[in-house]
């Protein structure tokens, strides 16, 4: 059974030219998938490539579980949401490979909206009630999570403030309408609702707060 | 297409507000639909939610729980994954917190087998000797968290492999599991295999006895035969007692395949998903779904 003459292969080479390209350029050469861009990660998990799997989780695992955390303000929700996005990616990385774009990109969206339906499915009654707008800024729950290790609420709190989010540089109203509509899912009309504000007020808010954020990322592009 | 709310094209603020998900339902939902034919909307709206991603890596960032990982690769199928290699975060508290995490990992390993929390326990007290004579040498911290998190990940393992085993056991008895009969190859002479179609869960089990032990560069690769197309389902691992317990979520069922088999493959660079290796196991018939 030779290569050319196995229609399996012929069928996962169809998956993705990318991976096509990886073969005959030896992905062998660098053997640790740690190293791995990830468009070849994925490429290799379309081959059930289980070290790529490995690879793929560790470079992201925490930026799907503090997305989730984000928007769910529920650790255990945080969590089943993490592992319900990587198994989902392990049996079907075509859904990504099919999409094309920025891996990062496209599981940051995948990441969102599945935390997004998780609380529009719990009802938007149900859904936590801002007491004012400071509170999107701070998770609750995460104290609750390290309440037993200090160890590790003093290195998350660490890692906190090491971060610097490319949402800081905006002027606060555009911030909190971005922030509304990514992580708490409402809709234009439902933040002009919620701010007391006109519907045309939180659109210039939101499109002036995106062309910023596409302004700071090319510039850390050039 | 005015009458449907996008005017020609999609704008670049409509793909922002797609990517921030600030659109109300019904014109979210025309312009997926727009961007599903037409290339160049799909670009932009690629490069919005580029945008939008940087929204996201603003929230403050949380390590996932350790234990993920492993229940990650089980409820995927993956039965073992490997040890944990790429520990990125290391500082001075994390060495002391290492000594924690080892603790806890003997702790657990103490109620699955002696024999290893044994071994975690050296380990730990080794460890923790050196938290003490520890100075700020980050290649040492290195060392000692990779350590950890090969312990750790052991202590769960064991666990994982003590609730695949009560699983398992669950499946064998479950009356709406189906069992197939295995047939040992010459390359598997000796061993034994069982395939379980648990048809509730559906979950496939393949559980194998008795398996030759391989050179560290070949791995047992199970497939599922369809026509002609061999595709791969994952590994199986033999522990050192030649024992593999493989189990895999097949939301579809086994309905479009005709037969299973495992094979001896070679892993080039971790990729095993060409046949050409030489049987072990044949299971000439899959138990049927039913729909
Ligand atoms: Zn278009």
């Amino acid at each position: 059974m030779n290569g050319d003459g196995n229609p399996a292969r012929a069928r996962l080479r169809s998956l993705n030219e990318t991976h096509l390209e990886l073969e005959e350029a030896g992905l062998a050469q660098e053997p640790d998938p740690a190293q791995w861009s990830d468009e070849e990660l994925m490429a290799a998990i379309a081959h059930h490539d289980e070290q790529a799997f490995g690879a793929l989780y560790d470079r992201y695992a925490d930026l799907v579980y503090s997305t989730s955390l984000r928007v769910l303000h529920d650790p255990q929700l945080a969590e089943d949401a993490t592992q319900d996005i990587f198994v989902r990616l392990w049996e079907r990385p075509g859904a990504f490979v099919s999409a094309r774009g920025r891996f990062m990109s496209w599981l940051m969206s995948v990441t969102r909206n599945r935390a997004v339906d998780e609380i529009r499915a719990r009802g938007r009654r149900q859904r936590r009630e801002a007491s004012g707008l400071e509170s999107t800024d701070e998770p609750v729950g995460h104290v609750d999570r390290f309440e037993n290790d200090p160890l590790r609420a003093a290195q998350a709190q660490e890692d906190q403030q090491s971060v610097r989010g490319a949402l800081e540089g905006l002027p606060r109203e555009q911030r909190v309408a971005l922030e509304l509509a990514y992580f708490r899912g409402l809709t234009q009309q439902e933040i002009a609702a919620k701010l007391h504000e006109p519907l045309g007020t939180v659109k210039t808010r939101i499109r002036l707060g995106m062309q910023k954020l596409r302004s700071s990322l090319e510039g850390q592009q050039h | 297409m005015a009458r449907n709310g996008i005017d020609g094209h999609i704008t670049r603020e409509q793909a922002d507000e797609y990517a921030v998900g600030s659109l109300e339902p019904e014109m979210e939902r025309l312009i997926t639909l727009h961007a599903a034919d037409c290339a160049r909307c799909r670009e932009i709206l690629f490069e919005s939610e580029d945008v939008a991603a940087t929204i996201a890596m603003s929230a403050p960032r949380h390590q996932a729980p350790p234990r993920l990982k492993n229940k990650v690769a089980v409820e995927a199928g993956i039965t073992r994954p490997g040890p944990m290699q790429y520990f990125v975060r290391f500082g001075q508290a994390a060495a002391i917190f290492a000594a924690v995490l080892v603790s806890v990992a003997a702790l657990t390993g103490m109620v699955s087998m002696r024999g290893q929390v044994q071994d975690l326990r050296e380990q730990n007290a080794g460890l923790q000797s050196e938290v003490r004579d520890l100075s700020s040498q980050e290649v040492q911290i290195l060392d000692l968290n990779m350590r950890v998190s090969e312990a750790e990940q052991r202590a769960a393992e064991f666990e994982e492999s003590a609730e695949r085993d009560r699983e398992l056991l669950a499946a064998m008895m479950n009356p709406e599991s189906e069992t197939a009969e295995v047939v040992t190859m010459e390359h598997g002479e000796g061993a034994q295999g069982r395939l379980i179609w648990e048809e509730d869960e559906g979950r496939l089990w393949f559980v194998a006895h008795k398996l030759p032990e391989l050179p560290g560069d070949q791995a047992y690769q199970l497939w599922v035969e369809d026509g002609g197309d061999y595709i791969p389902l994952g590994t199986l691992r033999p522990d050192d007692s030649g024992t593999a317990t493989f189990v895999r979520n097949l939301a579809n069922g086994l309905s479009g395949y005709a037969q299973a088999i495992v094979t001896v493959e070679s892993r080039e660079a971790g990729h095993a998903y060409e046949r050409r290796g030489d049987s072990v196991f044949l299971v000439p018939s899959l138990p049927r779904s039913r729909e």
